[in-house]
Parts: C-alpha cells; structure tokens; sequence
C-alpha cells in the first residue's frame, strides 16, 4: 500500500508504524486512546489522601491503606474479563522495562523472565496482596467495575481514556459523578526502572485495507483520516482523539485535552501489551495478569507462561 | 440392532440369519439401490459436510502448528496433545467436567425421577408444575448464564439480599473458588432436569396401568409400587437419561460462557470452555483440534462402554 507523504506526516511515526509489518503499510491510523489512573477527587479529599502523594510508588501504597482504613474501595478492576489487570503489568513493564527491553523480549532476542519483568509482576502481586480491589473482583467485568467507580463507589480506576463515557453510561443513574471530581493521576513512578517517565500505554486505531481495496478507498481514508477540519469536528464532540496532526486541539474536554498532550509528549507509546504480542501471547499476559492481581500466581511462574507462550509463538 | 454386538458364531447358530442372504443381496436390483441412493443421500451429504469432514479435519489440524491462516505446514506430530495435557488449566477443566457429571447424575437426575413420580397422572394442577419445571430447559443457555451472573452477583443479586434477609454475609460465589463450581451444578441442574423430568414422565406414562393395578390390588405398599415396578419398568427411559447427562456434562460449554467465563482464575473451565479458551480465541487451531480429538474419544469411549454394558441388555 502506498500513502503519500503529507499523510505520513499527518499520521506521525507511532501510527504509520503501528500499522507497518516487515516494512509494508495495511492501514492507516485514525485516533489514540492512553490507559490512565482515573480519580474520584471526593473520595480522596473523604478519606484525607493528597493525590500529588501518590505520584510514586511508595505513597500509592501507603495510599491505599488510607482509603482501606477510611473504609473506601482503593481500586476498581473488572477481573473477569481479564484485559483491564493486564493494563497493571503492562503499566508496569513501561515503568520498569521500557521500550527497549521490551521489544528486545518480544521480538526473542532477550526474555520475559528477565528482571524488569519479573519485578512489574511483582509489584502487581504485592500490590494484589494488599486486598486493594473491591469485593469479587475477580467475577466482575469491565462494566461492574466502571459503574462502581461511576457510581463513586472506589477512589481509581485504571482504565482507558474511553472510560470517561462508559463509567456515565454504567453508573446506575446513567450520569455519574460530576466532572469537577473527576480526574487524571500520573501512574506512579518506580525508582530505578528504565521507562521513561513520559511513557504512555494505550491503543491506536485505524482504517485496515484488504488486499484488493482500491488505491480509491485508500485515497479516501486519506483523506479522511487526516483532513483537519473533518477530524476536528469528532474531537470537539469527544468522540475520540484524533492522531491527524493539529486535529485534537480543537478538544474542549479537558480530559480528552490531557490525554492528547501525554502523547504528544510520549517518548513511547507502548500498544496494548495484549493487542501488540498477538492474540495468543497476549491472551497468557492477560490470563497472567488476572492470576497476579488474585495472588494465585508467583510472578516468577507468571514470567516463565509468559515466555513459554512467547517462544510457542514463534 | 444386536447384530453390532453379536459375533459371527452367534449369527451361525441362529437359523434363521443362516438362511438370511447378507444385507446387500436383500437390495439386489439396481433399482432398489438407486431408491436407497436418493432417499438417503440428503442426510449423508448433510452428515458428511457437517460432521465427517470437520472432524477429519480437526484430525489433521492437530497435528500441525497452525493459527488458521495460511498452509498447513509447521507438521508438529504430537506435540499439540502434549501441550494440551501439560497447560496449566487442563487438570481443572477435567476435574470439573467430572465433578459436574457426577453431580448431575447424583443430584439432578433422582430430583428429575421424584417430580416425575409425583406429576406423571394427569391433573389439572400437574401441567402447570410440568410447564414451569420445563421452562428452564426452554430458555437459552446464554440468557440462563446471564440471569445467573445476576443471582449470584455479590453487590446487587439475588444472593446477598437472601444474606441481607438472613443477617449473614454471602460469598461472591463466581468470585470464589471453593463456591464456583457448587454454583455451576445449582444452574445446571435447575437448567436440564426439567428435560429428564419430561423422559421419565413418558416412560411412567406407557407403563401398562393393570401391572401397578394388580400389585395395589395385592396389597403392595405405594413405596414398594415404586421401587419394584415403577422404576424398574422405566428401566429404558434411566438407561437414556443418564446417558444425555454424562454426554452432556461432556459437552457444557454456553452456561459458564456468560457466567464466569472460566474464571476466576481458570477455576471454573471445562473441558469445552477450554477448548474455545485456549485453542479458538488464542487462533491456536492445533492445539484446539488436539482438544477436540480427545473430547471426541471421550465422548465416543463413553457411549461404546455404555452401549455395551446397557442398551443391549436393556434391548435383549
């Protein structure tokens, strides 16, 4: 597929790459999302924690056990559906490994029971231990847990920028919170890990082609995708974040607003672990990242079905 | 039939399958063949595209290495079943298929008899209890998963507000590993003995009335009515029964879809939910074909050794 400059361009490297294999382009990126570690400002304030005192990993911890001792759910995960505890050792692996390692891992030439990556998991399964999650999160979904934090019912959630949308949707008068207690805390910082700190996780999506789509429908997608006023009006409706360069500043959501900048800002902007290591491999991240957050897995056990998977797939 | 069963010498020593010309000597003329031929060839092409030929094929898969693009050619042997047996999840998918069929054959298949018994005679009130024990059975396995979630949902469900009620705290049962599986068989049980419910009612239904009159002329109790005549004339409709359930237990798979998904942890698979699990969602078609290879013989190992210890008798 051939696309011309001025698109590539527009679309910036993170979205031509993410739709790139063995040099070939399939598709052109039209929006990124990023996970972030939503808040409920009132529960915090309730419970006395100072959000700017959660900025590492230390105070997170210390943290939870405020909002444990004021009797308020720290944390709402949808455990059942497994992928939003993958986005904690995700989060995680971009603190500690960074984009380096952890492409070396994926792509064979290092292994995921290095130590970065045994030490996110076990940060996800000290932090499991800690009983930081609501009651049966294990059986709850993506929805439960989205409308118990819409509903005000856990001070974080670590979900992606759609969340803002769904945890509305989900809480049980449909409205949710109010937006002035509504925010985005910076996901803590571990000392000593290689990530960067401007690291970002989130997804990248995008208009595929197949083999016999015409060169009209790609220039259409061009064109569509990266023509600036088209994709400002989706930006201005939060719909989602356009990746078309000077697309997103339009966005009058501040939330939306913030999470166009951490990416601009990005050094990296690591893919879903789970979307970007395959189906399969990404599968056993997730099913791993469940079994962390229950406590029912050694994070050395966890790295190790990691990498079994990881060479399987090979 | 028995002759599946029957050996040759059995067949000698009848005279009357001595004389009998073999079975294609009895469609001799082409023109009886070509009846069999069209009457028979809409169920064979539907039996062989449908059931032979995607079990051949999961046959071959499952010796590859193959994500369900592209050719078969990573040729693995037997690795793939070697892998299924070693997975982490394996052993507990088993062990559940296990336990579940043996609950279902100990709890709901003597709950399915004792309302059998009780709503077998016709009454005005008995259809009614018949049509709402049968419901479940009606419903979709989905929608059945999913009003279960909300039972058992420890914020908001059925459960808690028993608990609430009651003054105790309930557990999250689909959170809990103990309490998961005893919350599988609830929904099972209250999903498919409607279904046994109905075969026995059958089967009561042609036992001959002046059998069950004699005996209560005689003198026999209610109790012995049951035990000795009852059940023992509905020895077919047991003999079925209890093969639908262990096949079925086999074979569960959209009940623990909606309702945990296989979770937590993998702690509720089963043998099917596995096999989608890890083979078709993970595009490891191998893997998954070596799954299905094993349920097959399970399933196949299951009806042979039945067959042979009941039906015939049951037949002969």
């Amino acid at each position: 597929m051939w696309v011309s400059q001025e698109t590539k361009d527009a679309i910036g490297t993170a979205g031509i790459s993410a739709f790139s294999r063995d040099g070939h382009l399939y598709g052109i990126a039209r929006d990124v999302g990023e996970v972030v570690l939503w808040y409920n400002k009132a529960l915090f304030k309730k419970a006395g924690v100072d959000p700017e005192s959660m900025k590492t990993w230390d105070g997170f911890t210390a943290g939870i056990k405020t909002f444990q001792d004021a009797g308020i759910t720290p944390i709402a995960l949808g455990g059942k559906d497994k992928w939003p505890a993958h986005f904690w050792w995700a989060k995680m692996v971009v603190r500690l490994a960074g984009e380096t390692e952890f492409d070396k891992a994926a792509s064979g030439e290092a292994s995921f029971t290095d130590k970065p990556f045994v030490d996110a998991a076990q940060k996800l399964y000290d932090l499991g231990q800690m009983k930081p999650f609501q009651q049966g999160f294990e059986a709850a979904t993506y929805g439960d847990a989205s409308g118990m934090f819409g509903d005000g019912n856990a001070a974080m959630h670590l979900m992606g920028d759609w969340d803002y949308t769904v945890m509305k949707d989900s809480s049980a008068d449909k409205k949710g919170f109010p937006d002035e207690d509504l925010g985005i805390l910076p996901f803590p910082t571990v000392p000593g890990g290689a990530g960067d700190p401007t690291d970002t996780l989130g997804g990248l999506s995008g208009w595929l082609f197949s083999k016999n789509a015409s060169d009209e429908a790609v220039k259409f997608m061009e064109w569509y995708n990266t023509d600036v006023a088209l994709q400002q009006e989706f930006a201005a409706g939060a719909y989602y974040i356009p990746i078309a360069k000077g697309a997103a500043d339009t966005m009058t959501n501040p939330f939306k607003q913030q999470v166009a900048e951490d990416i601009n800002k990005a050094h990296w902007h690591a893919l879903f672990f789970d979307q970007a290591l395959g189906p399969d491999v990404g599968g056993v991240f997730n099913d791993m990242s469940a079994e962390l957050a229950a406590g029912t897995i050694s994070p050395e056990d966890a790295a190790a079905e990691l990498q079994a998977a990881a060479e399987d797939a090979r | 039939m028995t002759q599946t069963v029957t050996t040759s010498q059995d067949i000698t020593s009848r005279p009357a399958a001595a004389t009998r010309p073999p079975f294609w000597r009895q469609f001799g003329d082409r023109k009886s063949w070509l009846a069999v031929l069209l009457l028979v060839s809409p169920a064979l092409i539907l039996f062989v595209t449908f059931v032979l030929w995607p079990l051949f094929n999961a046959f071959l898969f499952s010796f590859y290495k193959w994500n369900g693009y592209g050719p078969l050619q990573d040729f693995v042997g037997l690795e793939n079943y070697a892998k299924v047996v070693d997975h982490r999840a394996f052993p507990l998918a088993l062990r559940n298929t296990v336990i579940i069929a043996v609950a279902s054959l100990l709890l709901q298949l003597p709950l399915a008899l004792w309302v059998a018994l009780a709503l077998y005679q016709k009454a005005w009130f008995v259809s009614i209890f018949r049509t709402i024990f049968f419901l479940p059975y009606m419903l979709g396995e989905v929608a059945a998963g999913l009003i279960w979630k909300f039972v058992y949902d420890g914020n908001y469900g059925l459960l808690p507000t028993i608990g609430d009620a009651l003054h105790t705290e309930m557990p999250f049962v689909l959170a809990d590993r103990a309490w998961v599986i005893p919350a599988i068989i609830i929904v099972i049980v209250w999903k498919y003995f409607g279904f046994h419910m109905m075969i026995y009612i059958a089967g009561l239904q042609s036992i001959p009335s002046e059998v069950v009159e004699a005996a209560r002329l005689d003198g026999v109790s209610k109790w012995k009515i049951m035990w000795f005549i009852k059940i023992p004339m509905l020895r077919s409709s047991i003999i079925i029964s209890v093969f639908f359930a262990i096949v079925g237990s086999l074979q569960l798979f959209d009940i623990i879809l909606p309702l945990t998904g296989g979770g937590p942890g993998n702690a509720s698979h089963t043998l099917v939910s596995f096999l989608y699990y890890f083979g078709i969602l993970r595009m490891k078609i191998g893997f998954g074909g070596a799954m299905s290879v094993i349920l097959f013989i399970l399933c196949v190992g299951v009806t042979i050794i039945y067959r042979r210890l009941l039906f015939t008798k049951a037949e002969a």
